[in-house]
């Protein structure tokens, strides 16, 4: 035992140093090309900058974030964005479960299955969008022409035109979209755990629903918060659905499509960059609370 | 055999153009795609056979989106290092772009680019300060389309007011909507209402076409008795003859709506012209094309101007050599062989060609519109443009949405609506027309009331902060 003769102190040191070493490029590239931007943006928002004059810029304190609290459409972008976080992501979870129970099965061509169902969400969200965008026109989208020759409706409906159901449309679509994301979250968690307890419950003979209530759901419990933290942290940043398939009218955005219109559109940077910060806060905030409520829950059952 | 002679002397060409100092490489930036590209290529490798090879043109390539390529151009240029020599800038955009752009003047010999002969609308776009910043390169114009089968088969003339246009459309829309399969998809009108440009497009020429306007003598007027009329007009023709989809449409779904032999009429622009007329599209040849009609008792026919120019950077190395290139791209010549491919002249001489008219008939159906044309007040709101524009956009599309979903909805609305639009684009002007040096000008936030004596400035003064 060679390793012995070696002064444990020095042995430690020299180990510390090399894992930081190797860290290092990594660490390096994120700082780069996650915390430079980030904190750029904050530092834009409590200035006056603009997209033609982004080096002379003012520092004029909160007065973005003020303007920013003060804009009746600003809130109507965050609930908007609540909305479409609050009501699809229950939605994605339960059909992403059921998915997933589905698909821990034992059945023939599951591999394919499992293959299949992630199509929607490897498409590019803007590449669906668009997809979407023309299946719910009104005049010539299919799904209209489908309910009509089904006779279900007698007039087109204005699917992603009207005020009301543009919103419902666009929850669908991202249900669509998001589902395999949530089914493969699942599934993931689901082959983890251990078969003997199911067996057990299958010899037992005890019907699927109490197994489901009784074994798999508590267990899954760990899981399934951490499936749902992501997606409404990634639901809250919605965009390109919301831009492609909207009708562009203040009423009907996000957060994201707020702080893009006044940064790019009107080149506002200053005021983006505090609505960008403001949507960074909210994420914050809900992701603190998540986890502190949920800490307590997460290491009960593990 | 040829191939490789030809290859060769490229390669010569480049290899003597990399080590000759003289020969310098001038950048263009614009927004071409497919057809377009090949134009362009051909432009450019004219113009550098005229120079015997002296210069090298790079094309940069450009977003699709316009207001894409504005964001592009503003961080290209605030970053002074820009690059790229010679710029494609939509009409619209010159209020927002001059103090970037070279003055041309002093490379223009005299009579060499004859001013008078664009149309005034343009005319009265390409100066700043009293001097010329931009070669306008093709111009746009919102025109209405009409199927000249279907006016023909009930008997219908061409109609020459909103009035009429409407009830041929009305008249038209329930005899062709028998037809079971036509029963719930058959429009009178097909007209963009999306949230975007297009749609201060085509309600300034609503309003124009009867006698209204966003700005009149320097004074916000979006709110005057001829607007009004105008926007219950629109909004009545939405609950009869435009389908209620079209608040989500842009100009591409109406055509779709259009080209699919499903509208009488339709709002749009020039491009729609030859994909309508493709042998495979169902209506070709059956389509006409006339200026928005006259609106009211004092209205006038009209079309919103578009249209792109082409302009030499101020941080161009070789300014003298761009402006060359402008002026060849932009040049008569030039604009005859486009004319082809559905890109109009500025040029009114042109529209005037015999040769030309007989090879493109489309060039004088568009020349009325164009010269009823009005354009958009992009001058006067300068670097707020956008906002502006976004303000008359967001409210015309809620006032529509509104009047079709809303069971509450009064025409009385409108005028409060209109009112409300009036004075944010009051606030927008005010502020504009107090910043006449626009670089590194603040921008102007109409949802932000500045009160100079607020708490926050008091503070901001006690730190010594406050200007």
């Amino acid at each position: 035992m060679q390793i012995n003769f070696t002064p444990l102190g020095r042995k430690v040191k020299k180990t510390n140093f090399s894992h930081w070493a190797f860290l290092a490029p990594c660490l390096v590239v994120l700082v780069l090309s996650a915390g430079w931007p980030l904190l750029r943006t904050i530092y834009f928002s409590f200035t006056d900058a603009t997209l033609d004059n982004l080096k002379e810029t003012n520092f004029i304190g909160a007065d973005n974030f003020i303007s920013l609290v003060r804009d009746q459409d600003w809130w109507q972008a965050v609930l908007n964005t609540f909305v479409i976080a609050f009501v699809s992501v229950p939605m994605e979870t339960v059909l992403g479960m059921v998915i997933a129970l589905i698909l821990h099965r034992n059945f023939r061509g599951r591999g394919l299955m499992r293959a299949i169902v992630l199509i929607p969400w490897t498409i590019p969200t803007i590449v669906s969008a668009r997809m979407w965008a023309w299946m719910l026109n009104d005049v010539y989208g299919i799904v209209n022409e489908l309910l009509l020759r089904a006779s279900v409706i007698d007039s087109p409906i204005p699917w992603i035109a009207s005020s009301s159901l543009s919103i419902v449309s666009i929850i669908l679509v991202d249900v669509w979209k998001t589902t395999p994301y949530m089914a493969l979250l699942l599934l993931a968690g689901l082959q983890s755990l251990p078969q003997d307890c199911f067996e057990a419950a299958d010899v037992d003979g005890i019907p699927f629903g109490k197994s489901f209530a009784r074994i798999i759901l508590p267990l899954m419990k760990p899981t399934i918060i951490v499936a749902v933290i992501f997606r409404t942290l990634d639901a809250i940043r919605i965009f390109d659905l919301v831009y492609i398939l909207s009708s562009g009218n203040s009423a009907n955005a996000t957060m994201s499509v707020y702080a893009r219109k006044h940064l790019v559109d009107y080149t506002d940077v200053g005021f983006g960059s505090a609505a960008a910060t403001a949507l960074l806060f909210f994420i914050a905030f809900l992701s603190v609370f998540y986890v502190s409520f949920n800490r307590k829950k997460l290491y009960d059952v593990g | 055999m040829k191939i490789y002679s030809k290859l060769l002397t490229v390669f010569a060409a480049a290899f003597l153009c990399f080590f000759d100092a003289d020969c310098t490489t001038i950048k263009i930036a614009c927004k071409a795609k497919g057809r377009e590209a090949e134009l362009i290529e051909k432009a450019v490798k004219e113009w550098m056979k005229t120079h015997g090879g002296e210069h090298r043109v790079e094309i940069v390539t450009l977003p699709r989106a316009s207001n894409e390529c504005l964001a592009l151009y503003l961080q290209w240029l605030s970053a002074e290092t820009f690059d790229v020599d010679v710029l494609q800038v939509d009409l619209a955009w010159i209020g927002m772009l001059a103090d970037y752009l070279h003055p041309l003047d002093q490379f223009l010999a005299d009579g060499e680019v004859d001013v008078g002969d664009y149309f005034t609308v343009v005319r009265n776009l390409i100066h700043h300060n009293g001097k010329i910043v931009v070669l306008p390169w093709y111009v746009d114009c919102g025109g209405m389309y009409y199927r000249t089968d279907l006016l023909q088969k009930y008997g219908k003339p061409v109609p020459q007011s909103w009035e009429e246009l409407r009830e041929t459309a009305l008249y038209i829309q329930n005899e062709e909507r028998k037809d079971p399969l036509k029963r719930s998809k058959f429009y009178g009108l097909g007209f963009p209402a999306k949230a975007f440009e297009e749609l201060t497009c085509s309600f300034l020429e609503v309003i124009d076409s009867f006698g209204g306007a966003i700005i009149k003598d320097g004074k916000v007027v979006i709110n005057s008795a001829e607007c009004v009329e105008a926007t219950k007009f629109l909004v009545n023709s939405f609950k009869s003859v435009i389908n209620r989809g079209a608040v989500n449409h842009s100009g591409e779904e109406v055509r779709g709506l259009f080209q699919s032999g499903n509208a009488v009429f339709m709002r749009n622009w020039p491009y729609a012209w030859s994909l309508l007329n493709e042998p495979t599209a169902e209506v070709a040849g059956k389509v006409g094309i006339m200026p928005i009609p006259v609106g009211g008792a004092r209205g006038k026919p009209s079309g919103a101007l578009g249209g792109w120019s082409l302009a030499v950077s101020k941080y161009s190395k070789h300014p003298h050599i761009a402006a060359d290139l402008v002026k060849f791209m932009t040049s008569r010549e030039q604009q005859k062989i486009r004319s082809a491919f559905s890109y109009l002249p500025p040029r009114m001489s042109l529209y005037r060609d015999a040769n030309l008219l007989k090879n493109n008939p489309f060039l004088a159906y568009m020349y009325g519109p164009l010269q009823n044309s009005v354009a958009r007040p992009s001058k006067l709101f300068g670097k707020n443009y956008q906002r502006a524009s976004t303000e008359i956009f967001n409210t015309v599309n809620t006032i529509i949405t509104e009047s079709i979903e809303s069971a509450d909805f009064r025409e009385r609305d409108i005028k409060k609506y209109l009112d409300r639009l009036a004075r944010k684009l009051n606030k927008i002007l005010e502020k504009a027309s107090q910043q006449p040096a626009m670089k590194h000008a603040d921008a102007v936030r109409t949802t932000k009331p500045q009160k100079s004596g607020g708490f926050l400035y008091r503070i901001k003064k006690f730190l010594g902060l406050a200007g």
